[in-house]
């Protein structure tokens, strides 16, 4: 996830404050929607899609046809749970799911998910009977890798057969793997790192404990799914078949998202892992509660959580992201974790007092190398600027907070901290990796290299495109310029980038071209659909694409991107990665015509 | 560039990459399958050391790759004086 400044661009939207041009969120975590407006949400899902989506289509017979195949695709991708008879039952209801979802009826997900489950149990009895099966590792016989081209199994015989070759393969590569050798810098060789010596020792044994306890953890995964997320995942299908950037956000993965854009959250500041049903402590955020107080180190086990004075909940066995929420909450109320150490395996009960936690990591981070150092013979200081993501805390800008998360203000923090160390020779941007994030966070960096002027221009469908300037003409930093891109970076990312370019304000060096993501979305929230007035249920939020957006020189990034003016050999650049290789990419037949700015 | 034995391995990582893309199956076959692993061994590991670092990530580590940028950037430097010096 990736996306954040001080707004002084002349942004003259009147959508919404979120609107974004990020496009690697995921949604990890499925949300509550178990209320009684719960009803309510594919209801507005439907509506804001119809009105609000870029592609301006009804939810009718032909979305429902897809969503059918999209529903399944996300819950079997490798054709290894259900059966043909299954896919044929659920394509029965091909021209009905928009009619229901329009009644507000999610139950064709709950219907297709009950048997995915009743298929995954059946498949973990199987496998674990593979696991302890022997197998047979001479014969020539090869296991397929491409879903696309294999049909759903008819019989379960069939899928027997695709499971044996599977945990067959699991098996071989263990057998392969190193076992605790070192390498030349005496570290332990990863275990993925394969042994030349067909006789090196296996312990078969200790490989199917490992498998045992990995296809556990899949099946304990599902198990503890909730009704709700099953109709996120619902909802999500539906989104994608309008375009694979659009999709519905339960609260909890809209809390996750916005603190992926506020860079802050209030909690206690350490992140968990599972292993083994365990909540464990996976590292501990600098300068967060956890830090502060110092008795919770990485590696304890985390078995209960008490709010304040309340009870302890046992947390083994519990989903991390409910582990995650119960932690979590308002700065300066206490959270009482039971914890076994790590260390000694000592029960303790620490009491820590809630804070605001700052994610530093993913803030943009500059330097200054002086090349000597690097290339002897050389002499200059190069200042580099990392932009993980264009983050921006749209709730605190819109509450004129001093120091909301701001990209652009933290660049510029970067570009004054060069200044007052004597300055640069050249600035390198690295935008590798850098998914996108706010439009305006966009535009405000682009700003501050680049002549007050238009950075980007937007389009709604049937609207005239917008032209979106930089208006301020102070601070605009003149050092020579080197934008690092990757085929990863993508949106906001492809706004910067496509700014230096046309403009001749810099270099773009990197991959072949930027990912080709050409689109705004606009997170808008179901409860203010639902009851546009007061008291506003938390239903989550729909993440729309509303707008194609253009290069000052009038071209569209959609599946183009923004050229390298030097490539530089990577093997990213040679993956299908890229908006051309996602599922229906959006307005591919209409629109992405060049648009000119005329500068006035 | 073209030389430097860093590039010229991502080139050949390159090569077999796209060999290994157009594949629709794997092998269950331990010999043939250990035979292509070994093979690609060297490339996993660089992968590996990579990984090792994501802890503390320096804001521009001192790879390969960021050599070339902090290269290219000084000829980018050489390019623009030259240009300014014609212009006088």
């Amino acid at each position: 996830m990736t996306f954040r400044t001080p707004s002084k661009a002349a942004c003259t939207l009147s959508v919404a404050a979120f609107l974004l041009v990020g496009t690697t969120l995921v949604a990890q975590q499925l949300g509550a929607l178990g209320d009684a407006q719960s009803g309510k949400v594919p209801i507005a899902v439907c509506e804001m899609i119809e009105a609000q989506h870029i592609l301006q289509r009804p939810v009718d017979d032909k979305v429902s046809e897809q969503l059918v195949t999209e529903f399944i695709k996300l819950l079997d991708p490798q054709k290894l749970y259900f059966l043909q008879e299954d896919v044929t039952k659920f394509e029965k209801y091909r021209h009905d799911l928009d009619d229901l979802l329009k009644a507000g009826n999610v139950e064709f997900a709950t219907k297709v998910f009950d048997v995915f489950m009743t298929r995954l149990k059946q498949r973990m009895d199987k496998v674990n009977e593979l696991i302890d099966a022997d197998h047979d590792f001479t014969v020539d016989e090869s296991m397929s890798i491409d879903a696309k081209e294999l049909p759903y199994a008819q019989t379960t015989a069939e899928l027997d057969d695709r499971w044996r070759k599977r945990i067959k393969y699991d098996i071989l590569m263990m057998k392969l793997e190193k076992k605790g050798a070192k390498d030349k810098n005496g570290k332990t060789v990863k275990k993925t790192e394969p042994d030349a010596d067909p006789n090196a020792p296996f312990d078969i044994a200790e490989a199917r404990k490992r498998l045992h306890k990995r296809y556990k953890t899949l099946y304990d995964n599902y198990k503890g799914t909730e009704g709700e997320e099953v109709a996120e995942w619902y909802l999500t299908s539906l989104c994608m078949t309008f375009d694979p950037h659009t999709s519905y956000m339960a609260p909890r993965t809209l809390r996750e998202f916005d603190i992926s854009m506020r860079l802050k959250l209030e909690g206690i500041g350490a992140a968990l892992k599972v292993d083994d049903g365990y909540p464990i402590v996976n590292s501990i955020v600098p300068g967060g509660a956890a830090s502060t107080d110092g008795r919770l180190k990485v590696n304890d086990k985390i078995i209960g959580v008490a709010n304040g004075a309340g009870d302890f909940v046992d947390t083994v066995e519990m989903k991390l992201t409910k582990v995650v929420d119960m932690i979590r909450g308002k700065a300066g109320t206490i959270v009482r974790l039971k914890v076994q150490t790590g260390e000694t395996n000592e029960i303790k009960i620490y009491d820590l007092k809630r804070a605001q936690v700052e994610l530093k990591q993913s803030e943009v981070k500059g330097e200054i190398i002086d090349t000597s150092n690097r290339l002897p013979g050389t002499h200059a200081k190069i200042g580099v600027i990392h932009i993980p993501s264009f983050y921006r805390d749209f709730q605190g800008a819109d509450n004129n907070d001093a120091n909301f998360a701001s990209t652009a203000r933290d660049v510029q923090r970067e570009l004054a901290r060069f200044k007052s160390a004597g300055g640069v020779d050249a600035i390198i941007v690295d935008l590798r990796f850098n998914g996108g994030g706010a439009l305006t966070e966009a535009i405000d960096v682009s700003g501050l290299f680049v002549n007050a002027g238009p950075v980007v221009q937007v389009k709604t469908q049937v609207g005239k495109p917008k032209v979106l300037s930089y208006d301020e003409n102070n601070g605009e930093v003149r050092t020579p310029l080197v934008v690092v891109t990757n085929r990863l970076s993508a949106s906001a990312s492809e706004i910067f980038a496509g700014a230096i370019k046309d403009y001749g304000r810099g270099l773009v060096v990197g991959d072949s071209r930027t990912h080709g993501k050409g689109t705004v979305q606009s997170v808008m929230p179901v409860g203010k659909n639902v009851l546009p007035i007061f008291n506003k249920p938390q239903l989550g939020a729909v993440k729309l694409t509303i707008q194609q957006f253009y290069r000052p020189n009038g071209q569209s990034t959609q599946k183009l991107g923004v050229p390298s003016d030097v490539t530089l050999p990577s093997l990213l650049d040679h993956m299908d990665l890229g908006e051309e290789f996602l599922r229906s990419p959006p307005a591919a037949k209409s629109g992405w015509k060049r648009i000119p700015i005329s500068f006035g | 560039m073209e030389t430097d034995t860093d590039f010229v391995r991502v080139n050949s990582d390159i090569e077999k990459y796209l060999a290994r893309k157009q594949r629709k199956s794997v092998t269950l076959n331990e010999e043939a399958l250990r035979k292509e692993r070994v093979e690609e061994e060297q490339k996993t590991r660089d992968k590996a050391d990579a990984a090792d670092d994501s802890a503390d990530e320096p804001v521009f580590a001192d790879n390969p790759y960021n050599k070339e940028l902090l290269s290219i950037t000084l000829d980018y430097l050489t390019a623009l004086n030259e240009k300014k010096t014609a212009k006088k």
